[in-house]
């Protein structure tokens, strides 16, 4: 058995400066995990990184209401839920012409079924996260997502960050996972331009 | 004619992280491990059940009518243990739960139950649970659930 690590001593990425300064003091955080412990989890790391205001949903039809309801700063959301998934609910936020409508959305998922693998590509998530997901990690992510700069695109088909990574990569000073990548079995074409030589 | 509309906009969360004040990434990192301390114990508690679970199931093979449900049952608690341990540095493990996602994914959409590589993995994750074993072994654990998987490709000659 490995030795005990807690979820905030993970190693930090390559991308993490342990002296960086961010604040998170003010952000509005929603997370979404129909696994309560998960969920508990998460919105604890939250806590521990300084978000003062976070939003606990059990499913995507919680989130729904919420959403409708309250500005969300960034949404956390796990991929696979019964009933209503991740993808449904990114998917549903990028159409529903709220305010909280182009909110970052990180998308949290450890396997994609191959049934999905097209749904998670044209969701409308900012980035797919890939378990195990770690403080550290989600940290970087966050911090990650916040200097996106991407535009967004909105067509009959897909809404949501534009995919073409191809020039611009991820941000400045972040190296990515190549667990992101591969882990998503089949999410190559999402990652096109992050896969270029 | 379909229309493109695309919207250059710095999200609201952009500007909130550059604010005054806030906190070091090392100062955040070790305050999340605060506030979850005392995660690690109901984390054992859930793998450990979801392992006698995933037993319980595989011992239990079912009709050909309920094989598509009974994937999705080892699937789904494949997940769990991922979920649950991969946050406390049980990565082997979360390998092998995800090569068993892989296994049960790849079974319920060719409607075959192949019952002796999901055993391979039950009794895998198993070992990389609870076995104080060295690198080297857990490497060998993972090589072998590799070549079951690789196998399970192959059509039967």
């Amino acid at each position: 058995m490995p030795e005990s690590i807690e979820p905030g001593e993970r190693k930090a990425g390559p991308s993490l400066n342990p002296s960086a300064v961010f604040n998170l003091s003010k952000a509005v955080v929603m997370v979404v995990d129909d696994e309560s412990f998960s969920l508990r989890l998460t919105t604890q790391m939250l806590l521990g990184f300084g978000v003062r205001t976070r939003y606990s949903c059990e499913s995507a039809d919680e989130a729904m209401t919420t959403l409708k309801a309250h500005p969300v700063d960034l949404v956390i959301v796990d991929a696979e839920m019964p009933g209503k998934d991740g993808y449904d609910l990114v998917r549903w936020l990028r159409r529903s012409g709220l305010d909280n409508a182009w909110s970052p959305a990180l998308m949290v998922s450890g396997h994609t079924p191959e049934s999905k693998v097209a749904k998670a590509r044209d969701c409308g998530a900012n980035f797919i996260v890939a378990r195990p997901l770690t403080a550290a990690l989600l940290l970087d992510r966050i911090l990650w997502v916040a200097k996106d700069v991407r535009g967004m695109l909105e067509t009959s088909t897909y809404s949501g960050p534009d995919r073409r990574f191809r020039e611009l990569g991820p941000p400045e000073g972040v190296a990515e996972r190549r667990a992101d990548i591969l882990s998503q079995g089949g999410l190559e074409s999402l990652e096109d331009g992050r896969l270029k030589a | 004619m379909s229309g493109v509309t695309w919207v250059m906009r710095r999200s609201k969360l952009s500007r909130l992280v550059n604010q005054p004040g806030g906190t070091t990434v090392g100062a955040a990192l070790e305050a999340a491990a605060f506030e979850t301390r005392e995660f690690r114990a109901e984390a054992m508690t859930i793998v450990t059940a979801a392992l006698d679970e995933l037993d319980a199931v595989l011992a239990s093979p079912p009709a050909d009518e309920a094989v598509q449900a009974w994937l999705e049952t080892v699937y789904f608690l494949a997940t769990r243990i991922s979920d649950t341990a991969g946050p406390f540095g049980f990565e082997d493990m979360c390998a092998a739960a995800f090569s068993l996602c892989e296994l049960s994914d790849r079974q319920k959409r060719s409607g075959t139950l192949e019952l002796p590589p999901l055993k391979v993995h039950a009794a895998s994750l198993r070992l990389l649970f609870a076995e104080d074993q060295p690198p080297a072994a857990r490497k060998a654990v993972l090589d072998g659930l590799a070549q079951v998987v690789e196998r399970t490709r192959k059509p039967a000659a």
